[in-house]
């Protein structure tokens, strides 16, 4: 489960500074498929990162599983991150001379994972988002849909608890977004996996359990879509 | 669905079934391509298969069943195959419906003091179009993985889901321009 208990974020200080999350309450239960709206600045980003461990709130609380973020070091929100959260960034985020395999491998290369246990979770996650046929191209040569899907292969591979999006389809084709949302529901449905999407178009957002609208840097709508545990704001 | 466009729906749907359907069965197909979209009435559809009927533009027959009660099979007749090219080639006619009318009203007549019921409104409304737009996902999904052919229903689906996304772009544009005022 990840939970938000009154986080306060604020970014800068004096005259130019940003309140990005004020007093932010939310739970999202283990499984759940989870998408974040709202418009632009309105703080969802904040929301993402600070599951990640990426940020620290200012006040408040956020846990994931039963462990507060905001009391771990940050050696061991490296840790975490690296055994616990896959991330699926909206830019890809790949090594673009490295193969797609050899990028899907890089997370289990710093913990250090056996070689041959490294192939075979390498070829799981490669197969899981259908890329095993493109394994050995370089990843500068896959479409933007391909690179996308090594991406969320390399969310995969060290297999998280928990997959966080950030606009995962915002630089990619309808066609694309569609298969590559289709993939994070597959997923979710398929092995369990707690994820939460961060985008701007509702036709994603459909594809989850919930829709939680953030505005001004608070929930300000919770919609449950498939009846799974979710309140109004 | 005007009982106009219906009448077009069911003879359309029997047509492209050569052997003939029987009544159940058009009913399960109607439902596969409209569900949330057409409200569906069932008496209103028998109803409409016996109209078709007496006009001469089905014909029917009784399938003889071992140990279960005989049932209809529905074909198109020459008629009603000329009906229905005669409406597939006939320019639409229906007149483009005004965006929900009730919200419109609600928002016109509710004061400028009256800002949080307005928020209120669009919030509740957004969560009705985001719970559409979500049936309309899971229903193409599910025929999807049921590797039903999709020409028909993906041209309907589709066309439901844009008009949702602009309901959805309107009420942001409401929520903007109140923005703008407060």
């Amino acid at each position: 489960m990840i939970s938000f208990e009154a986080v306060h974020k604020t970014f800068g200080r004096g005259a130019t500074h940003v309140e990005a999350l004020r007093g932010v309450e939310l739970e999202i239960p283990k499984g759940q498929m989870c998408a974040i709206m709202g418009p632009s600045g309105s703080g969802k980003s904040t929301m993402l990162h600070l599951v990640a461990g990426l940020l620290q709130p200012d006040s408040g609380r956020v846990r994931l599983a039963d462990r507060e973020l905001s009391a771990m070091s940050s050696d061991d929100l490296s840790l975490l991150r690296r055994r616990e959260i896959g991330i699926v960034f909206q830019f890809f985020n790949l090594l673009p001379y490295l193969t797609a395999a050899e990028n899907v491998a890089l997370p289990l290369r710093l913990e250090a994972v056996a070689h041959h246990e490294e192939r075979e979770r390498v070829a799981k996650a490669m197969e899981l988002v259908g890329m095993t046929h493109r394994k050995n191209h370089p990843a500068n040569s896959l479409s933007g849909g391909e690179m996308q899907r090594v991406a969320i292969a390399r969310a995969l591979a060290i297999s998280p608890s928990v997959v966080l999006a950030d606009e995962p389809t915002g630089n990619l084709d309808s066609i694309a977004s569609r298969q590559i949302i289709e993939l994070l529901r597959g997923l979710n449905e398929d092995i369990g996996v707690t994820t939460l999407v961060v985008t701007h178009d509702p036709v994603w957002g459909s594809f989850c359990d919930r829709i939680v609208r953030v505005s001004d840097g608070k929930v300000t709508e919770d919609i449950a879509l498939t009846g799974t545990a979710a309140g109004r704001a | 669905m005007s009982i106009g466009n219906l009448r077009y729906a069911v003879l359309g749907l029997i047509a492209s079934k050569n052997e003939g359907i029987h009544g159940y069965r058009l009913r399960g197909e109607c439902e596969a391509i409209a569900d949330d979209f057409w409200s569906l009435n069932y008496g209103r559809l028998y109803r409409m298969l016996d109209e078709l009927e007496k006009a001469g533009e089905l014909s029917v027959e009784d399938e003889i069943q071992r140990g279960r009660p005989n049932r209809k099979v529905y074909r198109i007749t020459q008629n009603g195959k000329q009906n229905l090219d005669d409406w597939l080639l006939a320019p639409v006619r229906e007149d483009a419906q005004p965006l929900r009318d009730e919200l419109i009203l609600k928002l016109l007549f509710l004061g400028s003091d009256d800002t949080d019921r307005v928020y209120t409104m669009i919030k509740q409304q957004r969560s009705i179009y985001l719970t559409r737009l979500a049936r309309i996902t899971r229903r193409r999904r599910r025929l999807e993985k049921a590797g039903v052919d999709m020409r028909a229903t993906e041209i309907i689906l589709d066309g439901a889901e844009m008009r949702v996304r602009a309901d959805l772009s309107w009420l942001e544009s409401i929520e903007r321009r109140l923005i703008r005022q407060a």
